[in-house]
């Protein structure tokens, strides 16, 4: 088959999974997912190098827009909070699925490791979602809970790309690198959206693209992960962008429309139904492993922060749930021969369970009363921090 | 006998004939008669853009039909006030109507078919057998 075929049989699952994404309600990245395990596994899809690196690609984009996505001063104005938890809501689940693969699943450390980073992820865009369905993210409650989940994941980003890199001079080289371009990207970046803005030939966006293509190369090259400086640079340049809604908005397009299908799609087709059912009952496992992980790990800190015992358990749920980190943290260890197809297939499951079966329970029972989270409109002025 | 009356409305024909009756009733008993649009977000999305991409579309899309649905009210006497809000349809419409202390839904029937009810789910039925105050259905 030929590239453009290729392409075609790609384009056409993407156009089906958001025609149902569409009709269904339901994200288009999880029903990407599951277009690519029904490509894989019954309809002989496959992928080729080119593929490869859209999906890779795709993966940079959305992870670069996810740290895009804080608000600085939301950090700033709840840092203790928002740290500690977050913080912790990593480094517990981390430990326990680490610990659990490792120890009595038997899969080998460096495997287990990628079960810990995978499994240790808040999903954002999940909380995110039912914050504005709630109306929580214009509160103290959400605006915390909000920073504490961009906390995770940037642990979770630093343990993908820290544990398996190589210590070698590419690896003090990349530090080096990331350390001056995160420095002076912020105040670079702005005199350059300055002076560039508005051109048809969108110099802004290849800016960005090709210091994300730099970063990635050099994390690769010392077997760290593209997604970390991604990441980073999303964070530092959040403030910057924050002001020009218009260039997210082109980038985000080009993500969704060209990128992301392939990376979802990819991620799917490499889950196989055999080992889904030889590992039903780890992936069950698995899953409450991660959630009594974070339960053990965030309930304590939002009684100690006086969050009371509803917000506090709404709380915990919800920074149980995981999505994107977690299928990247799955695909790397799959596609560096860390994880086997049958621990990927269980890993990503998981990964999608945990999107989805926290965040039922906490809609159905731990709902908080709004009028107990809102921040009144005096101190929420004078935090400066905006509502979303 | 109706002080508080909400139309849930997404700018279908339906919904339109909805706020008619709305209107008129409003009229009648003097009620306060408001407009709620529900724009559904993404179930379990993986990123925060796609979130904020279908709530600019949903935003972009209702906006217009709502201050259309604002100007036909005021052409009848009446002052319709309008809210959009996220969430799943029926769910949302139910907490608005107990939260904005509404005594009266009216609510427009799409006139879904058996397969279609089953499969998209009817919200007019929903809110009928789950509101906290007296509904009535517009066909």
């Amino acid at each position: 088959m030929n590239n453009w075929l290729i392409a075609a049989v790609w384009m056409g699952l993407a156009l089906a999974a958001s025609l149902g994404s569409v009709w269904t309600g339901i994200s288009v990245s999880l029903v990407e997912i599951l277009a690519g395990f029904i490509g894989g596994n019954f309809l002989g899809l496959h992928t080729v190098p080119w593929i490869d690196f859209l999906a890779g690609f795709g993966s940079i984009l959305l992870t670069f827009l996810a740290g895009a996505d804080i608000d600085p001063a939301v950090l700033r104005s709840k840092f203790k909070e928002a740290t500690t938890i977050g913080f912790i809501s990593f480094l517990v689940p981390f430990l326990g699925a680490l610990l659990y693969a490792y120890r009595i699943a038997g899969w080998d450390l460096h495997a287990a490791e990628i079960a810990g980073v995978a499994l240790s992820t808040t999903s954002v865009a999940v909380v995110y979602a039912v914050m504005l369905e709630t109306g929580l993210n214009n509160t103290e409650l959400g605006k915390v809970i909000l920073a504490a989940c961009f906390i995770t994941d940037l642990g979770t980003v630093l343990a993908l790309g820290l544990l398996f890199a190589s210590f070698n001079k590419w690896m003090f080289l990349f530090m080096a690198v990331t350390a001056v371009t995160l420095a002076l990207l912020p105040k670079v970046s702005r005199f350059f959206f300055r002076s560039f803005a508005g051109k048809v030939s969108e110099p802004e966006i290849k800016l960005l693209l090709l210091v994300l293509f730099i970063l990635g190369g050099l994390a690769s090259l010392s077997n760290s992960e593209a997604v970390l400086p991604a990441y980073l640079v999303g964070l530092v340049l959040a403030g910057v962008l924050a002001e020009r809604k218009d260039l997210i908005q082109r980038m985000r397009s080009l993500t969704f429309a060209v990128l992301t299908p392939f990376y979802f799609l990819r991620a799917g087709m490499f889950v196989s139904l055999n080992g889904l059912v030889a590992g039903a009952g780890l992936i069950g496992v698995l899953l409450l492993v991660k959630m009594a992980a974070k339960f053990a790990g965030v309930w304590p800190l939002t009684i100690g922060f006086r969050f009371g015992q509803r917000n506090g358990m709404y709380t915990t749920l919800l920074m149980s749930t995981g999505l994107t980190f977690g299928t990247i943290s799955a695909l790397f260890g799959l596609t560096h021969s860390i994880l086997t197809r049958g621990q990927y297939s269980i890993l990503v499951t998981v990964v999608i369970l945990s999107a989805v079966v926290p965040t039922l329970i906490a809609q159905a029972f731990f709902r908080p009363k709004l009028e107990e989270a809102v921040l009144p409109a005096k101190e929420a002025a004078q935090s400066g921090v905006a509502a979303r | 006998m109706f002080r508080r009356i909400l139309v849930p409305f997404d700018g279908s024909e339906n919904a339109r004939r909805a706020l008619d009756v709305a209107v008129d009733l409003a009229r009648r008993y003097k009620a306060e008669v408001s407009a709620v649009t529900v724009v559904s977000l993404p179930e379990f999305a993986a990123s925060v853009d796609e979130v904020d991409q279908v709530k600019e579309q949903g935003r972009k899309f209702f906006e217009d039909s709502l201050r259309e649905a604002q100007a036909s009210a005021f052409k009848a006497g009446v002052s319709l006030k309008t809210e959009l809000i996220y969430g799943h349809r029926s769910e949302a419409i139910l907490e608005y109507a107990r939260k904005s202390l509404a005594d009266l839904i009216v609510i427009g029937s799409r006139g879904l078919s058996t397969v279609e009810r089953y499969v998209l789910g009817s919200v007019s039925e929903v809110v009928v057998h789950h509101a906290h105050c007296s509904v009535l259905v517009v066909r």
